[in-house]
């Protein structure tokens, strides 16, 4: 990374059953929560949810295009999952910069991580270190 | 064979994974990209970056296919800390225990803590993952 480092990243994505779908397949984790609306439909969340690691993809992907190799050797991700995305879902992740913080020495720049639904309530937020 | 499936009366605290080497071939890594939606060439060239994401959800994959959750289980919050790039292609050994098992709220939940090393024995990701699980065995 060159320059200063960003105050505000954004991303936006779309949550489809075809992407739960292959996020089942390609991650091997087919939980019924995910993949069968019969049982799904008879848990608290009436319906099947996205994976909560494809939230976490979605907001890794953005700080590895903003931080490159510094993402891949010093990134840390601390994430809590605070409600289901569904399919049909526009998210809408952020990462607002904080004040730095030190880990046993080394500096790392931290941002606050929150993804929203289109009703704007939140699926994950947690924060987003990046070794300096 | 069909992975077991375990209830949170299942594990025992400390209760250790085997620990499942497992090379990250380009069609696994291209699958997870095209899941997520994440594409373009850095991504599918022979020395190629797994994303890190993608290394932590195959890590959770070896282990889902020795074990798996009772369902309805569902991850209440993960930390990951990306230590090393690891290229598509190379071989990697995953080790997972159980950390921590605690009740709130009539919530049940386990703690799994989670590394992934590469060949040469470099710790390359380090995960712990918070799930709450049904009781009910299925």
């Amino acid at each position: 990374m060159t320059g200063e480092p960003p105050d505000r990243l954004t991303l936006t994505k779309q949550v489809t059953k075809e992407a739960i779908r292959l996020y089942a397949e390609a991650s091997g984790d087919f939980n019924p929560i995910h993949v069968d609306e019969a049982f799904a439909a008879k848990t608290p969340f009436g319906g099947i949810i996205a994976h909560g690691m494809m939230m976490l993809a979605y907001a890794s992907e953005m700080m590895g295009k903003q931080f490159g190799e510094s993402w891949l050797s010093g990134g840390i991700m601390r994430i809590k999952f605070k409600g289901p995305a569904r399919p049909g879902d526009t998210l809408t992740i952020t990462a607002e910069k904080q004040d730095d913080e030190v880990i046993s020495g080394k500096r790392y720049l931290k941002y606050a991580l929150a993804c929203q639904n289109d009703k704007q309530l939140p699926v994950i937020d947690g924060q987003m270190l990046v070794a300096v | 064979m069909p992975p077991k499936t375990v209830t949170y009366e299942d594990l025992n605290l400390g209760f250790e994974f085997p620990s499942s080497a497992y090379t990250l071939e380009p069609q696994t890594v291209a699958a997870y990209l095209k899941a997520v939606g994440e594409g373009g060439e850095a991504e599918s060239g022979p020395t190629a970056v797994v994303p890190p994401a993608a290394l932590a959800a195959l890590a959770m994959r070896s282990l889902i296919a020795q074990l798996t959750l009772s369902p309805g289980s569902v991850q209440l919050s993960q930390d990951l800390e990306f230590l090393r790039p690891v290229a598509v292609g190379e071989t990697v050994t995953c080790r997972a225990y159980v950390g921590k098992k605690q009740e709130r709220a009539g919530l049940k939940m386990a703690v799994f803590e989670l590394a992934v090393f590469n060949a040469a024995g470099d710790k390359v990701m380090a995960g712990r993952t918070l799930v709450g699980m049904l009781e009910k065995k299925v």
